[in-house]
């Protein structure tokens, strides 16, 4: 299947944004490129009608950031599982060379809190395009922040900003 | 500083050290999109061909549309690397040559104290397909699939070996072979001396082949043989028996005499239904249509640092589940194609039932025996936990699991596509299926099951007890 022009120009600008933010979720680079790569296998299965919407590149996001989070979550579910089978077996967390202490802290949030911080922070995403590309609602997106900011908060020893709720 | 703005400060900093290569991933998601496609075609094929039987359409052309097929499909389209492992086939290259599992998984044998071997796949192929396929991949430089990087069947002046050009049938046994105490070696792809013996008790012959040395702690080719008996006699239900009788594995290091290897196998399948005619039940509906729900309680077991949990399960009529599958194998696409966008746009990871690759058909696009006259259908989503540290062979749950119902009856085993046998050094998902008579409401009035899977594992120098039953409680 020969991509058209259009979708490579999408790919080539798309690819490295969705991998990064995938990259937060996962906490797995290699992962991050699996997922993002199967997001656009689908985009490119569907370019034919996806080519037409208003944001494209908000489609394939919106698809590699469910799987992500779903990814994420069975993970998170086998190392519990396997916790409990082998509870003096110590599991090898990775240790990342550019704020280790930010990222361990991230690590430690539930899946859908992260992405959200991750939309917030690193993309800059207001909180109307955060619950469209999670699909959850508004306020669902705001109590994941605020929850996650005094959590993140108590383990990197700073203060949350008072204008912020 | 606030804890946003050290947020924000970091995650930058990290999001700018990592650099992916969209040119190359491009490549890949390319090839994946190929496959798909390939898959897809066959599905429509398929419909067609059923809608011309019940004489619903017919026109000009629609014979070389469906027969069109290329008699072996082009393998994928990357270059040889001979330090990459052994290429997947397309779903297409697999079909023709008819790679099956063995029944009910991957057969096990110790090489000596330290080396173990085990059989991955197999296949049963016509001659000419095969032939087709090894001169495909010759015209086009493309690795063969399920082989050792580096195949080649010619010798060094460039000539088949005997029997090749004459052969009927040819017969490939995927193996993997791996030491025991994970020590790296240099292994000799093709130092196999060995017979293979037929389920009508007559000799094939050995195919040699050529392959690069492989470093690591374990590799994968394929052995071939060639017979003249028809490959329809041998694609039915019967037990291949690999004798070794002399190896190099690795320079130095030989092997004799192994205890011959029984490969169980079985190409049986009834015909089932044709694809419905359209989609039929929208995939939200899905679980609901066959009774999705979770147990009562946690049902978890483990042992030896393996374990096994079901997280869901569904307890559905045979004609449900069909349908569901129906909808499965022709909504999937038109549910997305659907879509206008928005946040009511599905995507693949809202699909409820089925892993990737999920298919009730077998390798001639059948249905498996046992799907179309089920009464009721018992599905368990099961995730299975390696927490030995070991790195080993895994296992589908296969035709040796049983379930038992409350009133004293068994529910057989359904087999389907999707779970990909090979090596494992942490857990998987998958779906297991069981059929049985009895009513529906039967079964989910009797609230449990116990169910009695073997452990996943088979590879040598790890044991494994067998595991009691797993008792699913459950309410409808």
């Amino acid at each position: 299947m020969r991509p058209e022009p259009d979708f490579e120009d999408l790919f080539v600008e798309e690819y490295p944004r969705v991998v990064r933010t995938v990259f937060f979720v996962l906490q797995d680079e290699g992962r991050a490129e699996e997922v993002t790569q199967d997001a656009f296998v689908q985009l490119l299965r569907h370019w034919a009608k996806v080519r037409d919407y208003d944001r494209p590149g908000a489609w394939v996001r919106r698809v590699a950031l469910r799987l992500a989070v779903k990814t994420a979550r069975r993970e998170q579910r086998l190392v519990a599982l396997t916790r409990r089978l082998r509870p003096q077996q110590v599991q090898e967390l990775p240790v990342f060379p550019i704020s280790p202490e930010t990222m361990a802290a991230l690590r430690s949030l539930p899946v859908k809190e992260r992405a959200v911080v991750v939309l917030h922070y690193l993309e800059d995403r207001p909180v109307a395009e955060i619950a469209d590309l999670l699909d959850c609602t508004e306020s669902a997106v705001k109590m994941r922040l605020a929850r996650a900011r005094h959590h993140l908060a108590d383990l990197l020893g700073e203060e949350v900003s008072s204008h912020v709720g | 500083m606030s804890v946003e703005q050290r947020l924000r400060t970091d995650l930058h900093a990290v999001g700018q050290s990592i650099h992916p290569d969209p040119w190359a991933a491009l490549g890949e998601v390319e090839t994946m999109a190929t496959r798909h496609q390939h898959r897809t075609s066959i599905a429509l094929t398929l419909a067609a061909a059923a809608l011309i039987a019940a004489g619903v359409i017919w026109g000009p052309g629609m014979i070389d549309w469906i027969t069109g097929q290329p008699d072996v499909a082009p393998v994928d389209e990357v270059e040889q690397d001979d330090s990459l492992p052994p290429q997947e086939p397309t779903s297409e290259w697999a079909e023709t040559l008819g790679v099956i599992w063995p029944t009910p998984g991957p057969v096990t044998s110790e090489l000596s104290d330290r080396y173990a071997l085990d059989v991955m796949r197999l296949f049963i192929a016509d001659a000419d397909d095969f032939r087709a396929a090894v001169e495909a991949a010759e015209q086009t430089g493309q690795a063969f699939p399920l082989a050792a990087p580096g195949f080649s069947l010619r010798d060094q002046a460039g000539e088949y070996p005997d029997g090749y050009l004459e052969a009927e049938t040819v017969i490939g046994l995927q193996f993997h072979v791996h030491d025991t105490t994970s020590e790296a070696h240099s292994w000799s792809p093709d130092g196999f001396e060995s017979t293979l013996t037929l389920p009508t008790g007559e000799l094939a012959d050995l195919l040699p082949h050529h392959a690069s040395p492989a470093d690591g702690v374990s590799y994968e080719d394929i052995v071939l043989y060639a017979c003249d008996e028809p490959v329809q006699q041998l694609r039915e239900t019967g037990t291949l028996e690999w004798r070794i009788v002399h190896a190099e594995i690795t320079p130095g290091v030989t092997v004799d005499e192994v205890p011959p290897l029984r490969v169980d196998y079985s190409y049986t399948v009834t015909q089932g239904p044709p694809a419905v005619d359209g989609p039929s039940i929208p995939v939200e509906e899905w679980a609901e249509t066959v009774g999705l729900t979770q147990p009562v309680e946690q049902a978890l077991i483990h042992q030896d640092g393996f374990g096994v949990a079901v997280d869901e399960l569904f307890i559905a009529s045979g004609d449900d589940f069909r349908a569901v599958v129906a909808a499965y194998e022709t909504g999937e696409d038109l549910r997305i194609a659907e879509c206008m966008g928005g946040s009511d746009c599905p995507d693949p990871a809202d699909n409820p039932l089925f892993g990737p690759g999920f298919s009730m058909r077998g390798p001639d696009e059948e249905y498996y025996a046992g799907f179309a006259d089920a009464e009721t259908v018992i599905g368990l989503h099961y995730v299975t936990i390696n927490g030995s540290g070991e790195d080993v062979t895994l296992k589908p749950e296969g035709s040796t699991s049983s379930l038992s119902l409350a009133d004293g009856h068994t529910a057989e085993w359904l087999p389907h596509n999707g779970f990909q046998p090979g090596r494992w050094s942490g857990g998987w998902h998958d779906l297991a299926l069981y059929r049985t008579d009895a009513p529906v409401e039967q079964v989910r009035a009797a609230g449990a099951l116990e169910w009695l899977t073997p452990p996943p594992v088979g590879a040598a120098g790890v044991a494994v007890e067998d595991w009691p039953p797993l008792r699913i409680s459950y309410e409808y």
